[in-house]
């Protein structure tokens, strides 16, 4: 029984339940308990999946994300896009556009340049023809190298927040604040090298939405999300849209695909 | 088994059907899930049955209560809200449609 | 300020890598013991050495940070800022084992240019530092890194000064004003040291620029106002 409650309290503290609820909701389940006879693994099931559950249970906004404003400006607007690595044409007269408030996925098979479109939209990769328009202020999540692997997630908040004159204590308490929409607190202790890659994904993910951005580019930014991590950020896009930032999602999970507003599909590369 | 198909439909529609046995009647956790397998919906395990019950306060849609109860320790009790019962109602408005739908797919319907 | 943050944040990175800061800081030492006995020879290779740590520490970093600095770049930091930024966290390391290796030679050795010794350890830096970073930013990789200032490095070490090859070497300079410095040879030799040190880091400094401009670039756009401005 003890080892229950343990990894109860152990797993709620870790998706940034408050000490208080986390106390509060222990409680709850000796109560239950006690009144059963049982112990509490017998009622609840394990009690990290139970603690998890009890976790987004606690964040779900209710209602489903607003519609769309008729006519909200765009935050992105791709014409013509091509690029050529070599003999490999990867993109091929990409044109799209993000509107505020609106979420678009990107979907293609392996090597259908996804990725290459997203750092276009960044401004990292100079495309060999097309025009990019976008608003100034975007926030981007690649898929690799995020992250300096000998920092703590604190740390990260700190150097970001001075990105756009912001202090280190603001970036500390912004970090914080989307990192628990994400389920996760983070440790002023471990350095990003010394997370699991599903905890260093969410880290990486709330760098790109740090300063609140109009635009945000997402490379397929579940890598190492347990099913509920995944709910979690699909309900942070919904969150984003409603304030008004355009969302450009790349993703192979097709599965989810009715949560955006639009679908592009990239072509596969020609052979 | 059998069960595995209302296991996965239940899932769906747990909360809404916890929402309606609350209307009828303020309850707690395990009398609810007595209450649904007496309906003929299979045991809900107390480790799915609570989260959905938080995910309804959390949504204001129910409250929760504790009452001494005679036998034992104090129980936590759930009520539906004002919220709670309107959506409750927009929810059967729904239901009826949806089921109407998938009565005529799977040719439950009757003929006219 | 950007630039600060960016420094903050190299230099604990940095602090983090304990037993790589453990083996650069022996590293000069392990010179400088090898040669102890003989006052000339201890403090070049004293000083040579922390040029070779002060490269390796930049490389390192450089690499290290290839793709976060694209981020950065994204997230809102000048390319200015991540390149001055990371420059000052790194020579502020290596200026605080400067320190300490001047404290070293003046107490074990016998030195009356207390100030040459400190300028050849001081050229060693100017040199070494961007010498590493420029490795890295044209190479790429730690390997390819590590050994290509190897090779340039110890073949400092072993090629005659006095040959006119030595001059294409990096660290020449610690070596010409070792001449003054050490072996209290006239002027010519301190101001010959001392170009030698700053044109070098002329050099490096170009080629840091350009690639630096060239890969922190972000792309020409057309700017979309925000939904929330009229």
């Amino acid at each position: 029984m003890t080892g229950w409650r343990n990894n109860f309290l152990r797993a709620l503290a870790e998706r940034a339940v408050s000490a208080e609820m986390g106390d509060e909701l222990l409680r709850e389940a000796d109560l239950e308990a006690a009144e059963r006879g049982l112990p509490p693994e017998q009622i609840f099931g394990p009690a990290t999946a139970y603690a998890d559950q009890l976790a987004r249970a606690l964040r779900v906004p209710s209602g489903s994300p607003l519609a769309l404003a008729e006519q909200s400006s765009p935050a992105l607007r791709l014409n013509g896009i091509s690029k050529r690595y070599g003999r490999r044409q990867v993109l091929n007269d990409v044109t799209l556009e993000v509107r505020h408030g609106e979420s678009v996925a990107v979907v293609g098979a392996n090597g259908s340049g996804k990725s290459t479109l997203l750092k276009v939209c960044a401004g990292t990769v100079k495309p060999d023809a097309g025009t990019v328009e976008r608003t100034e202020h975007v926030g981007y999540v690649p898929q690799s190298g995020g992250t300096a692997e000998f920092l703590t997630a604190t740390e990260h908040f700190e150097l970001f927040a001075a990105a756009r004159q912001n202090s280190r204590r603001r970036g500390r308490a912004t970090g914080e604040r989307l990192a628990a929409s994400l389920g996760w607190s983070p440790s002023s202790e471990h350095t990003a090298g010394q997370l699991s890659g599903g905890i260093r994904q969410k880290l990486n993910v709330v760098l790109g939405e740090l300063s609140g951005p109009d635009l945000l580019l997402l490379d397929e930014p579940y890598q190492g999300f347990d099913h509920g991590s995944y709910i979690d950020l699909w309900t942070q896009i919904d969150r984003w849209r409603e304030k008004g930032t355009g969302v450009l999602i790349v993703t192979h999970m097709l599965g989810d695909l009715d949560r955006v507003d639009r679908i592009i599909e990239l072509d596969s590369p020609e052979d | 088994m059998v069960q595995e198909s209302k296991r996965l439909w239940l899932h769906g529609l747990l909360e809404v059907c916890v929402l309606g046995l609350l209307e009828e009647r303020r309850d707690y956790g395990l009398a609810l899930a007595n209450r649904l397998e007496d309906a003929g919906l299979g045991s809900v395990p107390g480790g799915t049955m609570y989260p959905a019950l938080l995910r309804l306060e959390t949504a204001g849609l129910v409250r929760s209560v504790r009452e001494p109860s005679t036998t034992g320790p104090p129980r936590k009790y759930f009520e539906v809200t004002v919220e709670g019962r309107s959506v409750l109602a927009q929810r059967r408005h729904e239901w009826r449609e949806f089921s109407r739908s998938i009565d005529a797919v799977l040719g439950l319907e009757a003929h006219t | 300020m950007q630039m600060i943050a960016i420094a903050r944040a190299t230099s604990r990175g940095l602090v983090r890598r304990r037993s790589a800061l453990l083996l650069l800081t022996v590293l000069p030492l392990a010179f400088y013991l090898a040669r102890r006995d003989v006052t000339h020879s201890a403090i070049v290779v004293l000083a040579l050495g922390l040029g070779w740590a002060a490269a390796m520490l930049s490389l390192f970093s450089t690499v290290n940070a290839l793709e976060l600095d694209h981020r950065l770049r994204v997230a809102g930091f000048s390319a200015r800022s991540i390149l001055l930024g990371r420059i000052l966290a790194i020579s502020s390391m290596g200026l605080a084992l400067m320190v300490g290796y001047l404290v070293l030679a003046v107490v074990d050795q016998d030195v009356t240019r207390l100030g040459g010794v400190a300028l050849m350890m001081l050229c060693a830096l100017l040199v070494g530092v961007p010498l590493g970073i420029t490795v890295g930013l044209v190479l790429k990789r730690e390997l390819e890194g590590a050994l290509a200032l190897i090779i340039l490095l110890a073949t400092q070490f072993m090629t005659d000064p006095e040959r006119p090859v030595a001059h294409w070497l990096p660290l020449w300079s610690v070596r010409g004003v070792a001449d003054w410095a050490l072996d209290l040879k006239d002027r010519t030799f301190l101001v010959d040291g001392l170009a030698h040190a700053g044109a070098t880091l002329a050099l490096l400094s170009l080629v840091i620029a350009g690639f630096s401009a060239l890969r922190l670039r972000i792309h020409r756009y057309r700017p979309l106002t925000s939904s929330w401005s009229d």
